[in-house]
């Protein structure tokens, strides 16, 4: 790893501890954290303990989500917005090691969080009893996975535009609502019988598959490893859905990679 | 040549129709190694421009550009040579002084000593502030942060894209030393200012642009001739002044005027017998600012230059 990359992902980590707005969107989410948490760690019984380190570990995860994606956003438009990435681009360091730090740094943040699940969820098992379950590590790890995925896509819809726009594609425009619109339309060409409209409806369900393709996953077999949430008990089947897991948020990532670096370099900066 | 732009054309799609504007039109540009070329235009000429071209931070839709003799791209290894300050202090603001002095150092293949980062902050006069976030920092401050990060590292070139913009008086004239102190070491600059006085200073070469072209490209002791057929001259304001002397501003008591060389024995006797004080009187030498009003009126930009 070049020596630039690091102090890239250096500057990248001032830029998100310094930054007031990642700061007020993390003290927020901690803010409902706590008051929705607290009194649950407060008020538990021996039942619900197992229940409440899910809970935890899930409240911790989505607070891994939400912020990666806000890092993503915010550190592209910043650099962008502020031009201070020309200050970057003219100096002996390659715009792909920059674009790849804005990537791990987030993926840093993001695994930080996610081990940080992984430490509250462990110590409340032991203080409580309950022996370690490789569960815990499963989830984060899938938890990191799905962030990937997210960030990704926030970096790369962010690269060509505005921030706002690019939230509301990431938050609104999202392969389970395609699913459920494929769903639909799938539902309204078994009752048409109006032939013109039936093939409007094929047609309108064609692009519609098209789109659920074409629009990343945040949570791949999500479905089969579904058991793990809820019990925390791993077997090896699980552990090759992780694999594929991993391997396609590495390979979304890749992909979101190369094609902003690609826009990122034939933007022109002035 | 160490920089040269060959029929350089770049246009933009601006507004709402996406009309097209020719920021740069057939611009060509030669620049020799140990040269300081001074490029001058109105607002809007097309100076920045060419300098982002040659910073590979735009690529151009015709024509060709070359450093060095090869196509500046964006962080190319060219940048180990080269030096830039932008005109707006668009620096990351996030960071402290020290900071960014140090990681705009630490992107140069071979790492700047934390020593020499020190040097630089005490040489532009930041040392008390060095600790203070940029973003806190004064317009001045950050330029001078900006000049910390041009000096950092031996250059062959160098970019100024108004590089005294926002400088007190005394930082601005630090900074001309620098700036001659670099080229005596034959460092190679191209600075982009409207302060022709700084200009002249500084600079041996000129190229005045107009509409996204270069007009004239000379040396500047070239450009600034000596006019032998009139001289200038500066004395006591007076009521009567002879139709042969062409006066050229006057007031506080004095006039400043021109008078051809061959009048120049009976103005001196004129004001020796109305005892008025002559205070200059020197050959006439054609300033820059001349050069510039004169060479955008013969691009047809006669109402612009008046």
């Amino acid at each position: 790893m070049p020596r630039q990359l690091i102090e890239e992902i250096k500057g990248q980590l001032v830029f998100i501890r310094r930054n007031k707005l990642i700061r007020a969107i993390g003290l927020f989410i901690l803010i409902i954290l706590s008051v929705t948490l607290i009194p649950s760690i407060v008020t538990v019984s021996s039942e619900t303990q197992f229940r409440l380190i899910r809970k935890i570990q899930s409240a911790i995860g989505n607070v891994s989500f939400m912020l990666g994606m806000a890092l993503a956003i915010l550190t592209m438009y910043y650099h962008i917005n502020s031009r201070c990435i020309k200050m970057v681009l003219t100096k002996p360091c390659r715009p792909e090691w920059w674009m790849l730090s804005v990537f791990l740094s987030t993926a840093l943040v993001c695994s930080c969080v996610q081990f940080l699940g992984v430490v509250i969820a462990t110590t409340l098992s032991l203080s409580w009893g309950i022996p370690f379950q490789r569960g815990i590590v499963f989830v984060a790890l899938q938890g990191i996975a799905r962030c990937t995925v997210a960030f990704s896509w926030g970096i790369l819809l962010t690269a060509f535009l505005h921030p706002a726009v690019a939230l509301m594609i990431i938050m609104a425009v999202q392969e389970k609502l395609f699913y459920w619109l494929m769903a639909t339309t799938a539902g309204s060409i078994e009752g048409m019988t109006n032939r013109l409209r039936r093939i409007m409806l094929q047609m309108a369900q064609q692009l519609l598959a098209a789109c659920y393709m074409l629009l990343p996953s945040y949570s791949p077999f999500a479905d089969r490893v579904e058991s793990v949430h809820r019990s925390y008990r791993v077997v090896t089947m699980d552990w090759i859905y992780l694999a594929g897991i991993l391997g396609y948020a590495l390979l979304f990532a890749t992909f979101c990679y190369l094609l902003t670096t690609i826009i990122f370099v034939r933007r022109r900066y002035i | 040549m160490i920089l040269e732009a060959r029929d350089v054309t770049v246009e933009f799609a601006k507004g709402r129709r996406r009309q097209k504007i020719r920021a740069l039109d057939g611009f060509n540009l030669q620049v020799r190694p140990g040269d300081c070329v001074a490029l001058l235009g109105r607002n809007g000429a097309g100076k920045s421009t060419a300098l982002y071209c040659f910073l590979g931070l735009l690529q151009p839709d015709r024509g060709s550009v070359s450093l060095f003799g090869e196509r500046p791209t964006m962080g190319s290894p060219l940048f180990e040579r080269i030096a830039y300050l932008p005109e707006e202090p668009h620096y990351h603001l996030y960071f402290t002084v020290e900071e960014a002095i140090r990681y705009y150092g630490a992107l140069y293949r071979d790492p700047i000593p934390p020593r020499r980062v020190g040097e630089v902050i005490e040489l532009v006069g930041l040392s008390e502030f060095r600790d203070l976030p940029l973003s806190k920092c004064s317009k001045g401050m950050k330029q001078k942060a900006g000049i910390a990060v041009c000096i950092l590292k031996e250059c062959d070139l160098l970019f100024l894209d108004e590089p005294t913009r926002g400088l007190d008086p005394i930082a601005t004239k630090e900074f001309r030393d620098i700036l001659l102190q670099m080229h005596r070491r034959g460092t190679t600059i191209l600075i982009n200012s409207h302060i022709l006085s700084e200009v002249e200073m500084v600079s041996d070469h000129v190229a005045i642009m107009d509409r996204g072209r270069v007009l004239i490209q000379d040396e500047l002791k070239k450009l600034l001739r000596f006019e032998h057929g009139f001289h200038s001259v500066e004395f006591d304001a007076c009521a009567d002044v002879p139709g042969y002397i062409a006066v050229e501003r006057s007031g506080d008591g004095v006039i400043q005027a021109t008078v051809p060389t061959g009048m120049l024995p009976t103005f001196l006797s004129y004001a020796s017998g109305r005892g008025l004080a002559v205070y200059a009187c020197s050959l006439k030498r054609t300033t820059l600012e001349e050069i510039f009003i004169d060479a955008l009126k013969g691009a047809g930009n006669a109402q612009a230059a008046d």
